[in-house]
C-alpha cells in the first residue's frame, strides 16, 4: 500500500493514518488494482463472511466492486520499524530519506486483518 | 512532472485498463478511480477527443458505483456511519459529467436524491462527512432547485466546528465558488477557484500518496471553471494546474 503522509501532508481528505476513512482509502484501492486472478482471489477472501469479513464486495460480470470496509473486522495495530543503518540516530535515518522510491519509516503502512491467507 | 513522465504514466494506466476488455466502458467497470486518472491525464496532455471518451465513461461508471456503496452500506441496518460513505464518489461522478459535458443533469439529480434522503442527516458521524455538504450544494447549484445556500450554509457550520485546516482550505473555496455561481459574481467565482488552487498547492502537490496526475491537475478548481462556463460565465483561468483546453471555447464553450 502506499503512503499517505502519516506525517505530512495527506490526500485523501484529510483524513490522518489509521483513521477509518483512511484505511477504507486503502483498501478500495488494494481491490481496485486486483487485475490478476491471484489478486481477485485475495479480495474475495478477505470478504469472506466465513472468513476475514474484512471488506464488503459485490461482483459486476469479472470485476470485483469495492463496497466498504467492515471496520469493527479490522483491528488496528501501530507498526515501527527502522530501515537506515543502526548508526544510534535510530529513526532519523529512515525519515531522512530523500529518494521517494526508496522505503523510510513512514512509507510501510499495515493493515492486519487476522490471517486471511489462510485457504489461498 | 514533466510531460513525457506525465505520458508514460497515463499509457501505462491506460494499457492496463484496457487489456482484455472490450472498450472504455468496460475497463473503467469497478476502477473508476483508475479511469480517472486517464480521462485528467489525457486533459493535461491536451489529447482532449480521447480524454472526453474516458470522461463519458466514467460518466455513466461513477453513479453506479456509488450506488452501490450506497446500497452497501445504508439500505439495511444497522446503517453505517456517514463517513466514509460513497460522497467523494458522487462529486467525482459530477466533476467527470462536467468535463464530459453530457449526462450532468442526471448525474446530479442521482448525487442530490442520495445525499438528501432524511436518513442521511441521522447517520453516525454525519458531521464530519463535510462531503455530503459539499454533493448537495454542487448537485443543487447544477439542478437550480434553490437550496444551494441552505446547504452551503451547513457545510461551514460543520467545517468550523469540525474541520481540520484541509476541511476549511477546500470547502471554503468550493463555497465561494457555488456562491458566486448562485448569485452571478464572476469576481467570486475566479476568486474562490483561485483559492482550490492554492488548496491544491498546498495540500494535494504535496502529498506523497497522490500520484503524478493528482499532482499535476487541480481537478476540483478545474471542474469548477467547467462548471462555470457551463454555466455560462464567461471566464477563463490560466494556471499550469488547471489544463488549457477547459480554456478553449472550441472544447468547454460558455453556455446560455
Amino acid at each position: 500500500m502506499n503512503n499517505s503522509g502519516a506525517f505530512g501532508d495527506t490526500l485523501s481528505g484529510g483524513e490522518r493514518q489509521m483513521s477509518d476513512v483512511w484505511i477504507e482509502d486503502r483498501l478500495e484501492e488494494l481491490v481496485q488494482n486486483a487485475d490478476t486472478d491471484e489478486q481477485k482471489a485475495f479480495v474475495r477472501r478477505l470478504a469472506d463472511n466465513d472468513g476475514p469479513n474484512a471488506i464488503e464486495i459485490t461482483e459486476r460480470g469479472d470485476e470485483i466492486q469495492f463496497d466498504g470496509v467492515n471496520q469493527d473486522e479490522v483491528r488496528k495495530e501501530l507498526f515501527a520499524y527502522q530501515d537506515g543503518e543502526q548508526t544510534g540516530e535510530l529513526a532519523s535515518t529512515g525519515l531522512r530519506q530523500a529518494d521517494p522510491r526508496e522505503p523510510t519509516l513512514d512509507s510501510v503502512e499495515i493493515v492486519k486483518i487476522g490471517n486471511i491467507f489462510d485457504e489461498i | 512532472m514533466t510531460k513525457s513522465n506525465l505520458q508514460s504514466v497515463v499509457d501505462s494506466e491506460r494499457q492496463e485498463l484496457l487489456e482484455g476488455k472490450d472498450g472504455i466502458e468496460k475497463a473503467v467497470i469497478t476502477r473508476p478511480h483508475r479511469g480517472q486518472t486517464v480521462a485528467v491525464g489525457l486533459l493535461a496532455l491536451g489529447e482532449v477527443d480521447a480524454a472526453n471518451e474516458w470522461f463519458q465513461a466514467l460518466t455513466e461508471e461513477w453513479p453506479i458505483y456509488a450506488n452501490s456503496k450506497w446500497d452497501s452500506k445504508y439500505e439495511s441496518e444497522p446503517r453505517s456511519p456517514a463517513s466514509p460513505g460513497p460522497w467523494s464518489d458522487y462529486i467525482d461522478g459530477l466533476c467527470a459529467a462536467l468535463l464530459a459535458r453530457q449526462g450532468v443533469e442526471n448525474v446530479a439529480t442521482t448525487v442530490y436524491e442520495r445525499a438528501t434522503d432524511p436518513f442521511v442527516d441521522r447517520l453516525d458521524k454525519r458531521e464530519f462527512a463535510h462531503r455530503i455538504d459539499l454533493a448537495r450544494s454542487l448537485s443543487a447549484l447544477v439542478l437550480g432547485n434553490g437550496t444551494v445556500e441552505s446547504h452551503l450554509e451547513s457545510l461551514e457550520q460543520h467545517v468550523d466546528t469540525h474541520g481540520s485546516d484541509w476541511d476549511r482550505a477546500r470547502y471554503a473555496a468550493y463555497a465561494q465558488v457555488l456562491r458566486g455561481l448562485d448569485a452571478g459574481d464572476s469576481s467570486d467565482v475566479e476568486a474562490g477557484i483561485q483559492g482550490l488552487l492554492e488548496f491544491h498547492r498546498d495540500h494535494v502537490a504535496s502529498a506523497r500518496d497522490a500520484d503524478a496526475v493528482q499532482k499535476a491537475v487541480a481537478l476540483d478548481a478545474t471542474a469548477m471553471l467547467a462548471l462555470a462556463r457551463r454555466e455560462g460565465m464567461a471566464i477563463t483561468v490560466d494556471d499550469e494546474l488547471i489544463p488549457g483546453a477547459v480554456n478553449d471555447d472550441e472544447y468547454y464553450p460558455i453556455e446560455g
